[in-house]
């Protein structure tokens, strides 16, 4: 029963997301295509979006019916019916409503202006808010090597749903400082990510808050290794788990409206306005006359690719890569 | 106060070359004292990423203010600007050509369509900052 309220909810959360996805990007974008702010808001522009929902909602219904009746030993029927047609169908009438809206989009405007100010060329630098996260590893490490004598041989590492032990780890470099590690590289890889997005896109392309999400879950992500890397040494109380987790999203939530109010604040940037031909099916794009590495995503929030740039490809092979890395560095030392 | 960030605008479908538009905005910051010596100015890579244009259009840009005197370009640094002495006085032709430059751009307004008067408000108000 539980398999199949889980995956419900998740189905329930996919299809909200599919609901949503035209509200999501920039007031300035209907379907993938920049139109000005007034035909998105405009009778058109609203007609399309309705248009959309509607024809979308019975595809929901039958989904979240199928998720709920269909037994589960018809594993392949249910992955079809609640999963890739709902899917196919979304992306289906996404494509049309778009065709319908295509004459809207504006031109890729030929006035082009930039600040004349060293800030971003300096901000590469100054990210300097990733080093707490990696002394709080350190620091960690650290303590564990002053206590190094007091370490059991072999410790427990997982527990059960009765609350008994069924992993263990032993005293040695890889069972002790593996998770600090794996914490750091999993940190970096964050600060990386952040690093190379400020690098090489344009400023109207970035939202603050994005960043703010990047470095606290880097915070996150640095305390709950932290946490598990003093295992060898103190037990973590489970009940910390779900505090933990609700003090994590609550300070992640807080600073990420206060970096939205302060850009209200502030005034928002105009919206990033990349040529229409460069982009296929509203989420490929590729401008090789255009310098920059990632743009402003025109379907959904963030950044993609521009494919068109040979440093892009690089980038993706390195953002591939590290995650692979990190997947076998973990089977090694979760090893026995 | 704090002192206003100055903008850099092309028109990637004027006739007039990028480069050449990037040159006249920057010459025109720096006369009106909007970029001031010590200023620096956005790396050559940075610029052309935000206007979305190639690296060598910046960079040839920041060349030729280089060699007006403008900027101070060393290797692995960013472009400076430096406290120009302006030359004591053009040559005759040189003077000749910048007359003409100001005609011909007055009868470019007026072709497209600006009134005379806003054109001699617009040249008052050069000459007036030119006093000050």
């Amino acid at each position: 029963m539980s398999i199949r309220l889980y995956s419900s909810l998740i189905l329930a959360f996919v299809m909200a997301s599919l609901h949503a996805l035209p509200f999501l990007p920039r007031p300035e974008r209907l379907f993938g295509l920049a139109v000005p702010r007034e035909v998105r808001y405009g009778m058109e522009g609203r007609q399309a979006i309705r248009r959309y929902e509607l024809h979308l909602l019975p595809w929901t219904a039958a989904a979240l019916v199928a998720s709920i009746t269909l037994p589960l030993s018809w594993a392949a029927v249910w992955l079809v019916a609640a999963s890739l047609l709902p899917l196919y169908a979304a992306g289906w009438i996404f494509a049309r409503r778009r065709t319908e809206v295509r004459h809207l989009a504006l031109p890729a405007p030929s006035l082009r202006e930039a600040r004349l100010t060293d800030e971003d060329d300096r901000r590469f630098w100054q990210m300097l808010s990733f080093v707490p996260p990696l002394a709080i590893l350190a620091g960690t490490a650290l303590y564990l090597h002053l206590h190094w004598d007091q370490i059991p041989a072999r410790f427990p590492i997982h527990w059960g749903a009765d609350g008994a032990p069924n992993g263990w780890s032993t005293r040695s470099f890889a069972g002790v400082y593996g998770p600090l590690l794996l914490g750091a590289i999993v940190v970096l890889f964050i600060w990386g990510i952040l690093a190379i997005t400020v690098w090489g896109s344009r400023r109207s392309a970035r939202h603050p808050a994005a960043e703010v999400v990047q470095t606290v879950v880097a915070y996150v992500i640095a305390v709950a290794f932290s946490l598990a890397g003093l295992l060898p040494l103190h037990i973590v109380p489970l009940g910390a788990l779900p505090a933990f987790l609700v003090a994590s999203f609550g300070f992640l939530a807080l600073t990420v409206w206060l970096s939205v109010r302060r850009r209200a604040e502030t005034g928002a940037q105009a919206a990033e306005i990349t040529p229409e031909a460069c982009w296929h099916g509203g989420g490929f794009y590729y401008n090789p006359d255009d310098p920059a590495l990632f743009v402003e995503k025109r379907i959904g929030l963030g950044w993609t690719f521009n494919f068109g740039n040979r440093m892009s490809w690089i980038v993706l092979a390195l953002l591939l890569l590290i995650p692979a890395g990190l997947v076998f560095l973990a089977t090694q030392f979760t090893k026995g | 106060m704090a002192k206003r960030t100055p903008v850099i605008r092309i028109d990637l479908a004027s006739p007039v070359p990028v480069y050449r538009q990037i040159v006249d905005s920057l010459r025109t910051h720096l006369v009106d004292g909007d970029l001031a010596p010590g200023d620096l100015l956005p790396s050559v890579r940075r610029l052309a990423l935000e206007l979305g244009i190639t690296f060598n259009t910046v960079a040839q840009a920041y060349r030729q203010l280089a060699e007006e005197g403008w900027l101070d370009l060393q290797h692995g640094r960013r472009a400076a600007v430096i406290d120009r002495h302006a030359p004591s006085g053009a040559s005759r032709e040189k003077v000749a050509e910048f007359k003409r430059r100001i005609r011909q751009m007055a009868a470019q307004m007026r072709a497209e369509g600006l009134s005379p008067r806003a054109i001699a408000a617009e040249l008052r108000l050069v000459a007036e900052k030119l006093e000050v």
